[in-house]
């Protein structure tokens, strides 16, 4: 369906996870989502429905059991800095070194000299309104401060993809709509490709250009997807994002009612 | 500093009490043998030093817990990173070490005694082992409690499985070690004392043992005394050494 070049593609994507003891499930049966080079793509969908697993896949974490994912045409085997991933807890920064230090991690592992790595480092605190903190750990930052650490490390490895796995879902919601906004503004300056999962409606159609719903689990793939052409900054009193709020919902409250009927039939 | 100052000036009236206290129950209730008092006991402590045995006491069973101990703890360290990061080694090794969990270190002696002798040889290796094998539990148990996102981070931040290694496993597991070597540490002060009792000349726990041949009570007491010394001065070195070297790992 996307008319524009796809960068990142899902093509036939199966997955199958098996928990101890148990026979295994399909998470994922013949996922296909094509993505554009600089697109803001939102993956949206109830719980369990193997969003992040997609974002795993992509990430490199875990492999498929058949199709293919590929960025740009090379084929997906292992995580790389080209996809940095942003995750949803704080327990991916690292508590024994500081918030710059943090921000350096990518690009000491790279080699690049510590003068060098400062520098860089403490300009990408300030781009992401860090500026002054860089000297204090995790655990002495807010919620949004460490979120804003995770993107900053992220963005200093010069990323074009960044894959973000529901980053702002433990936030309170002021401090949520303000990162919604700040990372609306970094994406459109440095026009990275963006995957973002999450199951906020409102926060899907403040960030997307296309939005891509998927069925409920098992065996989960894309339902239906919706391209957003609200102009910038988006507003959730605009009455066309009220009427797209409510388009999403319904398709999203069939798939929830699935569920539920799935387990009360189970019950 | 202020309620710093307070604690200080209760914990030495505490003391004080507890000694006065000790000392009046002992003159009024017990002879010398069956418990000595406060004072019989530092009168004893004096003599002996005098006589340069109590010193030499003190240093070698010293000496025998810090070999076993730095070594033991390095050699920890080492398996117990080895062992959590090599997840097919866990089935092979979660076995035996769960069995040899339960037996102290000084259940050895008798095999450590015919293998490395009665000099100071099979004490390094009882105390080492003692180290060894807290040191090593904790630091596996650290390596398995690495949160996922944290490896996750590293590999696609562009670390190698090496970097993942020392800069996220290693820095994870850090406050693990070193719970590890407090523990191993006390441990360490138990099995010398057991090791010295059984199998030796010299040290604090030969010091306690033989004053018993010779009905010198206050001279066991001097024993035990200064065996709390020593673990309450080891206790507070390692807790400075961690405050001045290790700290960022306390953020962890």
């Amino acid at each position: 369906m996307a008319s524009a070049p796809s960068y990142i593609s899902f093509r036939g994507v199966d997955f199958q996870y098996t928990s101890q003891g148990k026979s295994p499930t399909w998470i994922l049966k013949d996922l296909n989502l094509e993505i554009a080079r600089g697109e803001f793509y939102v993956l949206l969908g109830p719980s369990g429905c193997g969003k992040t697993t997609a974002l795993t896949l992509l990430a490199g974490f875990e492999h498929q059991a058949a199709g293919t994912v590929s960025v740009d045409g090379r084929t997906i085997t292992k995580p790389g800095v080209d996809r940095v991933v942003i995750f949803q807890g704080d327990d991916s920064l690292y508590g024994w070194l500081t918030a710059q230090e943090n921000v350096e991690f990518g690009l000491k592992m790279a080699g690049m000299p510590a003068s060098q790595r400062r520098e860089k480092a403490l300009r990408q605190l300030e781009f992401v309104g860090l500026k002054g903190q860089g000297h204090k750990f995790p655990s002495q930052l807010s919620g949004g401060m460490k979120q804003r650490i995770q993107i900053a490390r992220a963005l200093v490895c010069d990323s074009p993809i960044l894959l973000m796995d529901e980053p702002f879902a433990a936030l309170d919601a002021q401090t949520r709509a303000v990162l919604q906004d700040e990372l609306t503004a970094i994406q459109r300056k440095i026009a990275s490709t963006v995957l973002f999962i999450t199951h906020d409606i409102g926060e899907a159609i403040i960030l997307a250009d296309r939005i891509g719903i998927m069925r409920s689990g098992p065996a989960s793939a894309l339902k239906e997807e919706i391209t957003i052409d609200l102009p910038r900054p988006r507003r959730r009193g605009d009455p066309a994002f009220g009427a797209l709020y409510d388009r999403i919902h319904a398709t999203l409250s069939e798939e929830v009612d699935k569920v539920m009927r799935r387990e009360q039939a189970a019950a | 500093m202020n309620t710093r100052y307070r604690t200080w000036v209760r914990g030495t009236l505490s003391v004080i009490a507890t000694l006065i206290l000790w000392e009046a129950i002992a003159r009024l209730f017990f002879v010398s043998a069956v418990l000595p008092a406060p004072s019989a006991i530092i009168r004893e402590m004096v003599a002996y030093a005098a006589t340069g045995r109590l010193g030499f006491d003190v240093l070698m069973s010293v000496q025998r817990v810090a070999v076993g101990f730095f070594a033991g703890s390095a050699l920890g360290a080492v398996l117990g990173l080895l062992l959590g990061s090599q997840t097919s080694a866990r089935w092979l090794l979660d076995p035996p070490l769960q069995f040899f969990r339960f037996i102290p270190p000084i259940a050895w002696l008798t095999p450590v005694l015919i293998w490395f002798g009665i000099g100071e040889n099979g004490k390094y290796v009882l105390i080492t082992y003692t180290t060894t094998f807290m040191v090593m539990i904790n630091t596996y148990a650290g390596v398995v409690a690495v949160q996922r996102n944290r490896l996750r981070a590293a590999r696609c931040l562009g670390a190698g499985p090496l970097q993942v290694f020392l800069y996220v496993i290693v820095p994870s597991t850090m406050p693990f070690i070193l719970t590890g070597m407090q523990i191993g540490m006390a441990n360490s002060l138990q099995t010398v004392i057991v090791a010295e009792m059984l199998a030796a000349n010299e040290g604090l726990g030969h010091l306690i043992i033989s004053s018993r041949v010779s009905l010198a009570t206050e001279l066991a007491y001097v024993g035990i005394f200064l065996l709390g010394v020593l673990g309450l001065l080891s206790d507070t070195a390692f807790r400075k050494f961690v405050a001045q070297f290790a700290w960022r790992y306390r953020f962890n």
